[in-house]
């Protein structure tokens, strides 16, 4: 080892924080109060010859490759620094799928050889850069609107909420007016779509919308005419410019509109901790920065609230556990449908259902609505306390790659294996078995896993045996939801440690 | 660039897996293997602007957030922007209160500005004043964030310290209980922490406590922002509201009006130096000067491996032999023996390579090179054996690359055998492509072929190891014959 490694060893170097979107990936370093670059997630594909995107692919290897080339593209290209032995701070979803992260980590760890991965869920890293230790926060993406309720920086995984009711859906409602608008089917590429929602569309207040919905429209905003190269101008009548963006906000018998997954998640949420939720809502996400559309969503709100079943909750709502999302997710690629990785779902560990019958007769005890404004651009929020957490910490809360080496897999909440109680019997197979036969198939079937390795009426048993003990007590076990009994000023960073399962040894005494 | 007409239709199969044309993998006369950009490391040797040709010290780049301090790019369309030079007109005198007149300089001054020569945007546009000299001393912006950010930070900052001061207290306890001999130097830090409260001293705690009682959580309100009045009166003007690409341009500010727009420091860009992941030689290493295109490393496989060139061929027909007519080049400064093969002729990867005694020992101390990091990476080529080059046994012997006998263009006809010409330390050969019956009409018609050549190392060896110079290597190569004929 040269002196010059040796320095290295001890000046820890700055680390990066990614966040690869669907659309646009966000990359730069901890503790810069703004990205480095902001960039489309897609990379030039000489195999292909056409720009291809990071979401796009079939198998795991597609995925890993398409991995590689975006990280060099942000490495080399952006951001100019050698990804070797610099921790990175990882900026996921909860609902990321399995073999995504996985992935991801692979091509971190031993492709471009990084020593750490900080994994971080955004919508904590959203309410760090607000200070506040209780939030609602409404990120609205490319593909999907995700609201979570963050209590004392953990995420009430069984009140997590997710509609494809994000940019997407407003292409989709924008490509459709523009059609109306033209009388001709227009087959826009997708960038035009978007330069002409960012450059034209907005979302128009409540009132108007309840105007243009019983038939008798208010006057519309002025048309204007869109020029596209070598064809004649596109049309885009104030209709358009103002509806675009009303899928968000359609109700139907599903109750999935967005104003809806927003009460629904705060009235899955413990009793205590509702009413601070709903003052203290944060709206991010690139979609959200469409103008009008925060001001909409508060009127939604305001007004659903006044609305049965929300004025007085008295039947079970219908939703998804958490825990079910995330399965639909993985099995969402054609992979996972086909090929060994196919899984059942077991009873839920989180006893769902049985959590819910706590809430039925409850009201939703919100009188009012507040929003915060984050010190950041809202594409950038998740981001930015990503660049927060690790600045602070100097990224001590990596997965270290040795760890990682050794071990060959990535935590993960809906994993039995990190969400099982320190003293249920399952704990005992994991002791038992030897890690190499979890790194065979350690993507989250670990259901799967159960169900080979016991006979199934051991199944049933401990499903049984799992579900009473996470309804049997008070709390739920695994430090994800936590009542309101601790003081309210306590605000920790984020800690995958703490959020994956029940590791309390290390949690800071007065947080317990 | 094998054919300067893209796509490529003689691909070489990397020692990971991936298929590339010859002008794309790197050649480690370490490991005698073919590496390509996915298999191999890549390192930041230098920063330099692209546009000036301006070197910046890592140091300094890191300073400047990697952006040139003297270029800069169109906000509006990217391009490049030039500095135009006016002359400003003298001020006129002003009387002041005592009436005398001040003589202000009456020669007409240089200015400068920027502007856009594709787009035509210029500085003046957003009202950014023209400078008084031509590089630099542009306005910069501050993100409207930093203050909050910093704050934010420091309150983190504060409870990652608390929360590691508990740590730390917690940890002495349990010291505590286990006994009074424990070694005061060990790793936790303790040993700080203790002297601080021996001599008295305030724990560093307090410090960080100041900084969370000084913080202000962010404060929620009813109000939200509503659209503007006039939004459902006004004209809309396309040319007002920047796009995507402009706002993205400037993560920090992303301007969403076009008078907001501000010029873009030229982002630097950077030398690269290549290295192979399995002995951690240098593959290419560039000239440190931005303006030089040259290496003063550069291990590609097109100056080690013979290079094949379809010449030209039949249309492949299923079940059908037809005809083949390849270019073979040695670019080595060696002789080279050559051997057509099937590619399932291919010896085994021998994974037994002679290593001396101080390699495995550098491997088992570095653990983290464990072979199975190369796993990860490797992966199997698919190639297709609807098609198959006839490999005639025939050795061939190819002579060394003479730049001389480059002016020399009598080739020497070959009568007999799959040779057809021979020139220099190039070849030309006959050869037949067999279609089994199975190979689909319209399908992409790809051959594979493999190769076995001498190579001659010219590492200077290692002075306890054996001079064995001359290896036999391999290579397996696809050609792309175009679609099979119905
Ligand atoms: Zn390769
Ligand atoms: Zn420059
Ligand atoms: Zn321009
Ligand atoms: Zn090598």
């Amino acid at each position: 080892m040269t002196l010059y490694e040796g320095i290295a060893l001890i000046q820890e170097k700055q680390a990066v924080v990614l966040d690869l979107g669907t659309d646009y990936t966000k990359f730069g370093f901890t503790g810069e109060a703004a990205p480095r670059c902001i960039i489309r997630s897609e990379f030039w594909c000489p195999a292909e010859r056409r720009d291809k995107r990071v979401y796009d692919y079939h198998t795991a290897e597609e995925l890993y490759d398409n991995l590689v080339h975006m990280l060099h593209l942000l490495y080399y290209r952006h951001v100019l620094v050698n990804p070797k032995e610099r921790k990175v701070v990882v900026v996921e979803s909860l609902l990321t799928p399995t073999l995504f992260r996985e992935t991801l980590a692979k091509v971190l760890f031993t492709h471009y050889e990084v020593s750490g991965v900080v994994w971080a869920d955004s919508p904590r890293l959203c309410a760090i850069t607000l200070g506040i230790p209780i939030a609602l926060v409404v990120s609205i993406g490319a593909r999907e609107a995700e609201v979570c309720a963050v209590v004392h920086a953990s995420v009430v995984l069984r009140a997590i909420q997710s509609q494809p009711l994000a940019a997407r859906a407003i292409h989709d409602e924008l490509s459709r007016l523009l059609d109306e608008d033209n009388n001709s089917i227009l087959h826009l590429p997708d960038h035009i779509i978007e330069d002409i929602k960012v450059k034209a569309c907005f979302v128009g207040p409540r009132s108007r919308a309840v105007e243009w919905l019983e038939g008798n429209g208010p006057t519309p905003a002025k048309s204007v005419q869109y020029p596209v190269a070598g064809r004649a101008a596109i049309t885009v009548s104030g209709r358009t410019r103002e509806l675009a963006a009303e899928p968000l906000f359609a109700r139907d018998n599903d109750m999935a509109s967005l104003p809806d997954i927003v009460l629904q998640c705060i009235i899955q949420c413990p009793i205590d901790a509702r009413r601070a939720l709903a003052e203290n809502i944060l709206v991010t996400g690139g979609t959200a920065s469409m103008p009008g559309l925060k001001a909409r969503l508060a009127h939604e709100l305001r007004h659903l609230v006044t609305q049965p079943p929300y004025r007085g909750v008295s039947k079970a709502l219908t939703g998804l556990s958490p825990v079910a999302i995330k399965t639909i997710y993985n099995r969402a690629p054609d992979y996972y449908k086909s090929g060994p990785h196919k899984f059942t779902i077991l009873p839920c560990p989180y006893g769902y259902n049985n959590h819910m019958s706590m809430f039925r007769s409850d009201r939703l005890h919100v009188r009012e609505f507040k929003f915060h404004k984050s010190s950041c651009h809202d594409n950038a929020c998740a981001w930015t306390g990503g660049a927060l957490v690790a600045g602070a910490d100097g990224g001590a809360r990596a997965l270290a790659r040795d760890v990682f080496t050794r071990e060959r897999r990535l935590r993960d909440w809906p994993c039995l294996l990190d969400n099982t109680p320190p003293d249920h019997p399952h704990r005992l197979y994991r002791d038992e078995l030897s890690i190499s036969a979890f790194a065979v198939q350690h993507n989250m079937s670990t259901r799967l896993f159960f169900l080979q390795a016991c006979p199934a009426q051991r199944i049933i048993r401990d499903a049984r045996y799992l579900l009473k003990w996470h309804t049997s007590r008070p709390r739920l076990p695994n430090g994800w939801s936590l009542w309101t009994s601790r003081p309210l000023d306590t605000q920790r960073l984020v800690d995958h440690d703490f959020s994956y399962g029940y590791a309390r040894k290390s949690r800071p005494q007065h947080l317990i | 660039m094998a054919y300067l007409t893209q796509p490529d239709y003689v691909k070489y199969v990397c020692s990971c897996g991936q298929l590339k044309p010859i002008t794309n993998l790197y050649f480690c006369r370490h490991c005698l293997k073919i590496r390509c950009g996915f298999c191999i490391c890549h390192e930041v040797d230098s920063h330099y602007c692209a546009n000036c040709l301006e070197n910046m010290p890592s140091s300094e780049a890191r300073l400047k957030k990697n952006r040139c301090s003297s270029c800069f790019d169109c906000p509006s369309c990217f391009h490049t922007l030039s500095t135009r030079a006016t002359l400003a007109q003298p001020r006129q005198p002003v009387p002041d209160a005592a009436g005398d007149t001040k003589v202000e300089n009456k020669q007409p001054k240089k200015m400068y500005y920027l502007s856009c020569f594709n787009c035509r945007w210029t500085s003046r546009d957003v009202g950014i004043p023209d400078q008084p000299v031509a590089s630099g001393g542009w306005p910069e912006r501050t993100n409207p964030f930093t203050t909050r950010f910093n704050q934010l930070l420091d309150y983190y900052k504060a409870i990652a310290q608390q929360e590691k001061q508990e740590k730390l207290e917690r940890e002495r306890k349990k010291f505590a209980i286990r006994g009074k001999y424990i070694t005061l130097t060990d790793k936790t830090g303790l040993t700080g922490a203790m002297a601080r409260n021996i001599a008295g001293l305030p724990s560093s705690e307090s410090g960080s406590s100041a900084a969370i009682a000084n913080f202000t959580p962010s404060q929620a309100s009813a109000e939200v922002e509503e659209l503007p009045e006039d939004i459902f009166t006004k004209d809309v003007n396309l040319k007002l509201t920047t796009s995507m690409a402009q706002r993205l341009a400037s993560p920090a500010w992303q301007p969403t009006s076009v008078s907001r727009l501000h010029p873009l420091a030229k982002l630097l860009s950077v030398k690269r130096s290549q290295r192979c992941r399995a002995c951690d030689h240098n593959l290419t290493k560039p000239e440190y000067n931005p303006g030089s295109i040259k290496f003063k490393i550069e291990l590609l496989a097109y100056y080690h491996v013979p290079e094949v060139k379809i010449i030209s061929y039949e249309t492949v027909k299923p079940g059908t032999k037809s005809a083949l007519l390849l270019k073979l080049t040695n670019p080595t400064g060696h002789e080279m023996t050559l051997q057509l093969l099937r590619p399932e002729d291919l010896p085994p990867d021998d994974k037994e390579e002679p290593k001396s005694i101080e390699k495995s020992l550098e491997k088992s101390l570095n653990l983290d090179k464990e072979p199975s990091y190369y796993k990860a990476i490797e992966r199997r080529p698919v190639l297709s054996d609807a098609c198959r080059v006839a490999a005639p046994a025939a050795l061939l012997t190819l002579a060394q690359r003479d730049d001389a006998a480059e002016y020399d263009d009598d080739a020497h006809q070959d009568t007999g055998g799959i040779v057809l010409w021979r020139k220099s330390n190039k070849l030309a050969l006959r050869l037949e492509v067999e279609t089994s019956e199975t190979a689909s009409p319209g399908s992409p018609a790809s051959a594979t072929l493999a190769l076995q050549y001498s190579y001659r190392n010219t590492v200077p060896p290692a002075a306890n190891a054996q001079p064995h110079r001359v290896h036999t290597l391999y290579a397996v190569i696809t050609l792309q014959l175009g679609l099979v004929a119905g």
